[in-house]
């Protein structure tokens, strides 16, 4: 009975992670000719559209890409960030994304640790689904060796046991740390010419100092129409919330 | 202040290389001490005892650029070795004090070979510290003592620290050009030897302590002249061992201790007087035949230099701190260009001052172009008495706007200490014309960005990459449903291994309580017995045989629950032993009744052999299920 469930479960998780197939859909199509056209409001359009229906990282690569071909380098950064959340590793996106920040003319200077930088740049390059997979794949090897070791009556925790129990652990810090690089907290992209932050969430606050488009903050706090921002250099303040857009 | 100038990074790199490592005897090695990592004023290396070796010293060279954003700051000092003796050479470790800190370059390997262009009189062994050569074979003449001069003492055993007996053949004088100069002028200070023996020029033991002042070393010719010269009735040999250019920093009076200098010289020994006028030619004066050699340290005394500020009368705003006389020439690359397109702007001051701290002049603010400071080249050189040189700045202009660009003249201006005003110069203004261009104007241009010495593809300019035409969207769909079914998987595989641990340990616990199990159990057995006998009832009922093994399986069922029930052995178990249990257990006397009734049916049949009259089977079944039930009912309550 056991046995028949495992093999049932195996073969389940197997035939759906291989249904795959790549045809790339005709609004897509559409809008990439706009885009070779040099109608980059209309592809805009198009792209935004098929982002709403069914998200990915190569429509968020190409609205980046209109984006800034329409010269609104904000938004274009906002979805070359989407698009390496769900594709970091892709190097067109990072070669992209990378040009678009060095246009920006003011820079943030990160002052946190080496070490956290090091983490950030690490995890960067991983999905949160491929770290949940590492990790629910370490533990079903973990499960099934319990199992069988409950089924031949044999010792828990063994030498393999122990080993697989390490594999487990090791597994879930890829996890961990994603949660605490992007789970804790809200990262967004100025979407205007120069947005005013301020010491609070009104505009009777005194202006603390101003961003620019296309520059990276993370936003800890929602009050109505603001947001509580936080640059890499440790200052922070209020800014409205429609000047910025969350990745 | 040009003293507070100095810019130090934190990686401050220190190196010293030589063209070529294997050299016959006179040739020459061109040693290169480069201090990258440092902008503004650098005291000249500490170059250690080269046995073997005539040092020059040929210039320095500063060169100052940005790039990527980050400034980045060069400075060379260059000598001439020329190889005295063949031999293998070890140059010891080259030290370069920058702020508080003293830097050390690797030591060098050098072999001379022996026999190469040897028609040059036999190399002496001469030990330098500061780049100077000195004349090797001064003649000795009657000359009287100058008055005043410096005085030339015997060393102690500590070189250098202690200075004693006076000769008033040999003293160092160090004569500056002026002594009343005004912030940031040159004033120039030579080293002249004066010396009435065959003197050995050894270097510094002690460095000039200028503080106030910006020093810059004047590059010596290889070959200093000496001459003779009279003092005070006395003929003595003079020879300029060495030349510095000093620019004070700010106004102020000042002391200038000229340090100490090592000489090492052939004293004559008396009672030769015959012999002495023949032997006197400078061919014989290093061999040391007549004489011995003691070495003199030669201490100058302090001098007082007066700096004054320079007037604020007529002083422009484009002025920053030059003074001296300059020239400025301006070169412009490009007079067609493409939108976002750099353009490089030279500008070249060239003449005599504080070359080497020359700030570049401002480039006026142009609308929507952007402009930045790219690449600083110094060179000094020598202009008869005192430094000259050329500071060449690279600017590049970045037009924003499609149309004509008017980059406008330039001012630059200085102060003539000469003449005693500033001086402005105005470069040309140029017209640039900008074609239309959709490239994107770069964060920092290709022409501040420093290539490797290897040359590599040249990027030409710099876009996003094109649009991807095929979406994976189902693929990233695939990994969402991995992750859905691992997690799934994980789910029951988690309840399993639950569900198995906790049967586990309850099979182990009533493995251990026997009597716990049989009562758990009885009902399960008792429903197994009831459907056998369910079949059983279904055969043939005609057949006594059958009746006989129905009722038999009926007993043996309701014995089995029963002595399950109470925890009884099956063998053994009596319908009294029954009856006491039960009552025990306060159970009715009908009930009891009743169970009894369905054994001694059971036992009529089997024993008797009567058939089962007035009882049916499904009744038999119907009331040992009464009894089960009952019985769990009576167990829960």
């Amino acid at each position: 009975m056991i046995k028949k469930t495992l093999i049932f479960c195996a073969v389940f998780t197997g035939l759906v992670g291989s249904l795959w197939a790549a045809n790339p859909s005709q609004p897509f199509k559409e809008a990439n000719q706009l885009y070779a056209d040099g109608k980059f409001a209309e592809a805009i359009s198009v792209y935004q559209d098929l982002v709403q229906s069914k998200p990915s990282a190569e429509i968020y690569y190409n609205l980046g890409n209109a984006y800034f071909k329409d010269k609104q380098f904000g938004n274009a950064i906002l979805n070359y960030e989407r698009a390496k959340r769900l594709n970091p590793r892709d190097p067109d996106i990072r070669s992209n994304l990378s040009y678009a920040d060095r246009l920006i003319e003011y820079k943030v200077e990160d002052k946190r640790n080496w070490y956290l930088h090091e983490i950030t740049d690490l995890v960067g390059y991983f999905k949160f689904q491929e770290c949940w997979l590492l990790f629910f794949t370490s533990y079903s090897i973990f499960l099934i060796g319990l199992l069988i070791s409950f089924i031949r009556r044999r010792p828990l925790f063994g030498t393999l046991g122990a080993t697989l129990l390490s594999l487990v652990i090791l597994s879930s810090f890829p996890l961990l740390l994603k949660f605490a690089e992007t789970g804790m907290k809200d990262e967004a992209i100025i979407t205007v010419k120069q947005a005013e932050v301020r010491y609070g969430p009104s505009t009777i606050d005194r202006i603390a100092f101003r961003l620019v488009e296309g520059l990276k903050v993370s936003a800890h706090d929602h009050k109505q129409d603001w947001y509580r921002i936080q640059l890499r250099d440790g200052r922070s303040g209020w800014i409205k919330d429609s000047e910025m857009s969350v990745i | 202040m040009l003293s507070s100038s100095l810019a130090i990074a934190e990686d401050v790199q220190i190196s010293a290389s030589v063209d070529q490592d294997q050299v016959q005897v006179n040739e020459e090695i061109h040693l290169n001490v480069r201090i990258a990592g440092v902008r503004g004023s650098i005291q000249a290396p500490q170059l250690p005892s080269l046995e073997g070796f005539d040092v020059f010293y040929s210039g320095r060279s500063s060169r100052y650029s940005f790039v990527n954003g980050h400034s980045e700051a060069m400075t060379e000092f260059n000598y001439v070795l020329i190889s005295k003796t063949p031999g293998q050479f070890v140059l010891l470790p080259i030290e370069v004090k920058i702020g508080d800190k003293t830097y050390q370059t690797n030591p060098i390997k050098i072999f001379v070979e022996g026999g190469g262009i040897a028609s040059l009189p036999q190399p002496q062994k001469v030990l330098q510290t500061s780049g100077f050569a000195f004349p090797q074979r001064p003649t000795p003449m009657q000359t009287p003592q100058f008055q005043g001069s410096p005085t030339a003492m015997q060393p102690s055993s500590n070189a250098g620290a202690q200075l004693n007996d006076i000769d008033q053949n040999i003293f160092l004088k160090v004569i500056p050009n002026q002594t009343v100069v005004y912030t940031n002028q040159q004033l120039v200070l030579i080293y002249s030897l004066y010396t009435r023996y065959d003197t050995r020029y050894e270097g510094f033991v002690e460095e000039p302590e200028t503080s106030g002042f910006w020093i810059e070393e004047f590059p010596m010719d290889p070959n200093i002249g000496k001459d003779t010269e009279m003092v005070n009735g006395k003929k003595f040999v003079r020879a300029d061992v060495k030349k510095v250019a000093l620019f004070p920093t700010a106004p102020g009076e000042y002391e200038i201790k000229p340090g100490v200098v090592k000489t090492s010289v052939q004293i004559e020994e008396p009672n030769d007087s015959m012999m002495d006028e023949f032997f006197k030619d400078s061919f014989f004066n290093q061999s040391g035949i007549f004489g011995r050699r003691v070495e003199k340290m030669l201490a100058p005394p302090a001098m007082r230099i007066q700096v004054k500020a320079l007037p604020e009368e007529g002083k422009p705003e484009s002025f920053k701190g030059a003074v001296g006389d300059f020239k400025m020439a301006t070169h412009i690359d490009k007079r067609i260009v493409n939108q976002n397109e750099a353009i490089t702007l030279q500008i070249v001051l060239e003449g005599e001052g504080n070359i080497e701290t020359l700030m570049a002049p401002v480039v006026p603010k142009i609308k929507d172009t952007k402009i930045y400071e790219a690449d600083t080249q110094t060179q000094l050189f020598k202009a008869q008495n005192v430094i000259a040189g050329k500071k060449t700045f690279e600017i590049v202009i970045i037009p924003g706007e499609a149309g004509e660009l008017n980059v406008p003249s330039i001012e630059f201006s200085f102060f003539n200490p000469k003449l005693e005003r500033y001086v402005i110069l105005k470069s040309d203004s140029y017209k640039i014309k900008v074609n239309p261009s959709s490239t994107p104007a770069p964060l920092v241009p290709k022409e501040l960005m420093k290539g490797d010495e290897k040359k590599s593809i040249r990027l030409e300019a710099e876009d996003i990459q094109y649009i991807k035409e095929r979406s994976s969207t189902d693929h990233d769909q695939a990994i969402k449903f991995s992750v859905f079914g691992l997690a799934l998987l994980n789910g029951l595989l988690t309840f399993f291994t639950i569900a198995l641990a906790i049967m586990r340990r309850r099979n182990e616990f009533l493995d251990q309580n026997v009597s716990l199990k049989r009562t758990l159990f009885a009902k399960k057995f008792a429903a197994q017995g009831l459907n056998r006998l369910n079949r059983l009832a279904k055969t043939s009922s005609q057949d006594g045989q059958s009746d006989e093994s129905f009722f038999d399986e009926s007993a043996k069922i309701l014995n089995q629950y029963l002595s399950d029930k109470l925890n009884l052995s099956t063998h053994g178990l009596t319908q009294d032993l029954i009856e006491q249990r039960l009552v025990g257990r306060k159970i009715s006397s009908d009930f009891v009744q009743k169970i009894q009734n369905c054994y001694s049916i059971c036992d009529q049949i089997r024993f008797g052999k009567m058939g089962a009259v007035g009882v049916n089977r499904e009744e038999m079944i119907h009331q040992i299920r009464e009894i089960i039930y009952a019985l769990e009912r009576k167990g829960h309550d």
